[in-house]
């Protein structure tokens, strides 16, 4: 750490400011765990995948986006395993035990009778559910598991909105 | 630990994934502090440093010992945080004498008088002054990074110095 240039005037405002300049953290934490969401960025570092490979990935992820998109298809044929099933640490379980567990404190904080809240949350469940199917077929597929974030994402960016809005006005969403 | 080190970055630069997370687990406080400190925005710092971490695994198989881990990995998150910078400065058209709105809270225990002043500074004149008196670069360095004349580095640095001191001395 330096602290000023050597042709700098010297002041006891200097000598101030240069102890306080070294008395800097030099790291700081960001405010969460950083890492899962990397991990789920972090491209493949194995052999090229195939382009029929890439084709068949973005169809699925297609499939799935579409059924996101249009609930009232109802549940599709691709089923994902429940999370107790999982036992590797794999990208989808890192984001899956974050997302989850920010989800369940999140629902926990909030007490909702409007039937629309549940509703809402149920179209984000079945969307990641379908992602995850695909996962289960593509399971270090990035574009997969950065739909499954936003996914979740949205869910969260939700719940938070209900949580700092007026309980009455909340019963409108 | 140095031995351990080069295991760690061994293991990554073969794709075994535990040892970079144990690697990003070692280094990536060093690099969010530089991100923050010249961002000044949480959200953005931490962009900046998933993708420094994203450069990292993507360059670390090229990666020959030739300069220290901390300091290749350290340079890696300046250069991001100053792409994002300067794309942030392109983006808001802001007014090079504005200081940020958003200021960053540090932790608790942290010199918060001094990290406020820095983060309330004018944009050019604080990443000058987060590059040379903090990460230690010569204003020769800063001058190519930030794409600015040396001379024009010197200044923006004493006039960070001066705002600095008369900010604390307000306190």
């Amino acid at each position: 750490m330096r602290d000023r240039d050597d042709t700098a005037p010297h002041s006891a405002e200097d000598d101030a400011l240069d102890l306080a300049i070294q008395a800097l953290p030099r790291s700081q934490s960001p405010s969460r765990d950083l890492w899962p969401q990397l991990q789920a960025q972090l491209p493949p570092r194995h052999a090229r995948r195939a382009p029929w490979a890439w084709a068949a990935a973005a169809a699925v992820a297609a499939l799935a986006l579409s059924v996101w998109i249009r609930p009232d298809l109802g549940p599709g044929t691709i089923s994902a395993p429940p999370l107790a099933q999982l036992d590797s640490p794999t990208a989808e379980h890192s984001l899956l035990n974050v997302y989850e567990s920010q989800k369940a404190a999140q629902m926990g904080a909030l007490n909702f009778s409007n039937p629309s809240v549940g509703r809402q949350l149920a179209i984000w469940d079945g969307a990641v559910q379908q992602v995850r199917g695909a996962l289960s077929y593509y399971p270090e597929e990035p574009r997969l598991l950065r739909q499954l974030d936003r996914l979740y994402r949205q869910q969260l960016n939700y719940l938070e909105t209900l949580a700092m809005v007026d309980p009455q006005v909340a019963a409108y969403y | 630990m140095a031995e351990e080190l080069q295991q760690l970055i061994r293991a990554a630069q073969a794709g075994d994934l535990a040892s970079f997370a144990r690697l990003h687990a070692q280094f990536v406080d060093r690099a969010y502090s530089v991100c923050l400190r010249l961002l000044v925005d949480v959200q953005k710092a931490e962009d900046a440093c998933q993708e420094t971490f994203i450069k990292v695994w993507q360059q670390l198989p090229q990666f020959r010992g030739d300069s220290a881990f901390a300091t290749w990995l350290h340079r890696i998150a300046t250069h991001t945080a100053i792409d994002l910078w300067r794309k942030d400065r392109l983006l808001r058209l802001v007014d090079e004498g504005e200081p940020d709105n958003q200021v960053a809270s540090p932790d608790e225990g942290v010199p918060k008088d001094l990290e406020n002043a820095i983060a309330a500074l004018p944009r050019q004149a604080r990443a000058v002054f987060v590059l040379f008196a903090i990460e230690g670069y010569t204003h020769a360095e800063i001058a190519a990074l930030l794409e600015i004349a040396e001379g024009s580095s010197k200044a923006h640095y004493h006039r960070a110095r001066t705002l600095l001191k008369e900010s604390l001395s307000e306190r």
